[in-house]
């Protein structure tokens, strides 16, 4: 399996606290890799500097390099715009447009940017509807307020939406965190079936979520990437202390 | 190993005397009693309002009865009155005054929401509250002094040159003293208050929605355009009713640049009246009794008006509230 993206030295910080310090990490095509760690570890920092969240928050400083492909996404020549065209993301909590319909939700981002029109708009709808496993819940009331839906359908609808406008890595970050169990349970379903598509890196608080959807896990302790590797050797054979300490529940 | 703390002893619960429960019992009563009687003075005080205005205005609607709204002649020396041209003179000003002052407002807003550095944000925020702390009378001044003769001279002309100048609205260029010069004072009056509305509006939106737009590769602004602002519509358009309803009922920076022309007008480019620029101009000097109560008359029509507009803004916002929601 080939990478699809990778930092080297990522280094980010908000004023004095540095909240990632240096990270060399890959994240495999096809694949799904779940970051974990106890709060305050950086793993949801880390994963915003991936699509270049921190453009707009002043204090943030993010040095290093983050690579898409051979493209380094921190290059002033590219665009963050298309980068996050790119590079989608999913949220902890569900955040439909609550001014728009289920339908305008997904097609806001493709008509902004010209990617479609007519009935290649309608058939965006259905085709990201039916990946989100969301297209039989709601094919009928394509209309109705997005904000009408059930938070776990919201969520399912925002993965449909970030899926709208093609991107090849999905970033989620604790997508699941503000959902009940068998919600939960879905979207987890979903990461699976979407793997075959997208590259999918996901932050998660929660270990088993980690074990059951991912085949790699990095845990980042404090700012640092302190063990990488393939989900079941992680989990059953760590290489760390810490990672061992975490995992069997000891601290965090 | 040591001995575990002891959670601290307290005696049991004591049952309250029959006097320590009718004093509770008096204080609960005595503050629910209190509160209500203060809640409900502000209501009579809108009442009695109404009332005396109802009252005093008797004999315009005695006379006319509710042509008075319609009717359009203004002549105290024939006792001859009616409501049009000030109605009319309000709405233009009004609406013309929130035409100029949402969008500015909003740009505000906006600047201050998203785009400021920290070191500008601040001073800028102070500068616009301090706008709304301006005295009505010292706007007033600087229309008389510096905003008509610039209305006069440079804006009518400029206007009327461009394809604008066709509108039935923008007739011939005369003197300063205009219903745009009145609109321009009353946009920058209300400017302060559709802004710092708004921008309170647009700070509450949670930082997921905008940040939901970028990452779908929206640009800043596209975010701002169709995701925030359409999230905090209700919001600002409650500011702007509230900014409008400041203009409805501006008295002394409207009587001083308005011109105060009798007779009806459409014409920004003409001087006009307001409903309260003629009350404000003519009550001391009302002579019969006819002048006074058609004032009055007029003083009520801007009650209700203004009630209504209110009440108007109200209703639509509790509606996009249920349906968002």
């Amino acid at each position: 399996m080939a990478e699809k993206m990778s930092t080297r030295g990522l280094r980010v910080s908000f004023g004095k606290t540095e909240a990632v310090k240096g990270v060399d990490m890959e994240i495999q095509a096809g694949a799904v890799t779940a970051i974990i760690g106890p709060s305050g570890c950086g793993k949801t920092t880390y994963l915003r500097s991936l699509n270049r969240m921190h453009d707009y928050t002043r204090i943030a400083k993010v040095t290093g390099e983050v690579f898409l492909g051979d493209r380094n996404i921190y290059d002033e020549n590219l665009s963050p715009v298309e980068l996050r065209t790119r590079v989608g993301m999913v949220f902890q909590r569900p955040n439909p447009f609550p001014t728009m319909s289920i339908r305008d939700n997904i097609t806001f981002a493709p008509k902004r940017h010209g990617l479609a029109r007519g009935r290649e708009l309608e058939e965006i709808v259905e085709r990201t509807l039916v990946q989100s496993a969301l297209w039989d819940e709601v094919k009928d009331r394509l209309d109705d307020p997005a904000t009408g839906l059930s938070g776990g359908q919201q969520q399912r609808l925002c993965i449909a939406r970030a899926l709208a406008v093609r991107p090849e890595v999905l970033l989620m970050d604790e997508p699941a965190s503000a959902l009940d169990p068998s919600a939960t349970q879905r979207i987890e379903d979903l990461i699976y079936e979407l793997k075959k598509d997208y590259t999918i890196a996901i932050v998660t608080h929660n270990m088993q979520q980690a074990a059951r959807v991912s085949d790699y896990t990095a845990f980042f302790y404090m700012g640092n990437l302190v063990e990488f590797g393939k989900t079941d050797t992680l989990f059953t054979n760590p290489k760390e202390e810490q990672t061992e300490a975490y995992i069997t529940g000891r601290f965090g | 190993m040591g001995t575990a703390p002891t959670p601290p002893q307290r005696p049991p619960l004591q049952p309250r005397t029959g006097r320590e429960r009718w004093a509770d019992e008096f204080r609960r009563r005595w503050f629910r009693y209190a509160t209500g009687v203060l809640a409900a003075l502000v209501v009579a005080t809108a009442l009695a309002i109404l009332w005396e205005l109802w009252d005093g205005s008797g004999p315009a609607w005695s006379e006319w009865g509710l042509s008075f709204v319609w009717r359009t002649e203004w002549n105290p020396v024939t006792g001859q009155f009616g409501a049009l041209p000030f109605v009319v003179g309000t709405l233009l000003t009004s609406a013309m005054a929130l035409a100029i002052a949402l969008p500015v407002s909003l740009g505000i807003a906006i600047l201050l929401t998203e785009y400021a550095p920290r070191r500008l944000k601040d001073p800028l925020i102070f500068v616009v509250e301090l706008l709304a702390a301006v005295p009505s009378v010292v706007f007033g001044l600087w229309g008389i002094f510096v905003l008509a003769p610039l209305v006069q001279r440079h804006v009518i002309p400029f206007l009327a040159a461009t394809p604008l100048g066709l509108l039935p609205i923008f007739g011939e260029p005369g003197s300063g003293y205009t219903l745009l010069t009145a609109s321009l004072i009353l946009a920058i009056m209300i400017i302060p208050i559709i802004a710092s509305l708004s921008r309170e509006v647009l700070m509450a939106v949670p930082r997921d929605q905008k940040e939901g737009a970028l990452a779908l590769g929206c640009t800043r602004w596209e975010s701002m355009r169709y995701v925030v602002l359409s999230y905090g519509r209700a919001g600002i358009f409650s500011a702007a009713v509230l900014g409008l309803g400041r203009a409805l009922g501006e008295t002394m920076a409207t009587t001083m640049t308005i011109g105060n022309r009798l007779g009806l007008t459409f014409d920004y480019f003409e001087a006009g009246n307001s409903m309260t620029a003629i009350i404000a101009n003519e009550l001391r000097e009302a002579a019969s009794e006819i002048h006074v109560a058609s004032l009055v008359a007029i003083g009520l029509i801007l009650f209700v008006l203004s009630f209504v507009l209110n009440t108007l803004g109200r209703l639509i916002i509790m509606r996009v509230h249920t349906r968002d929601t």
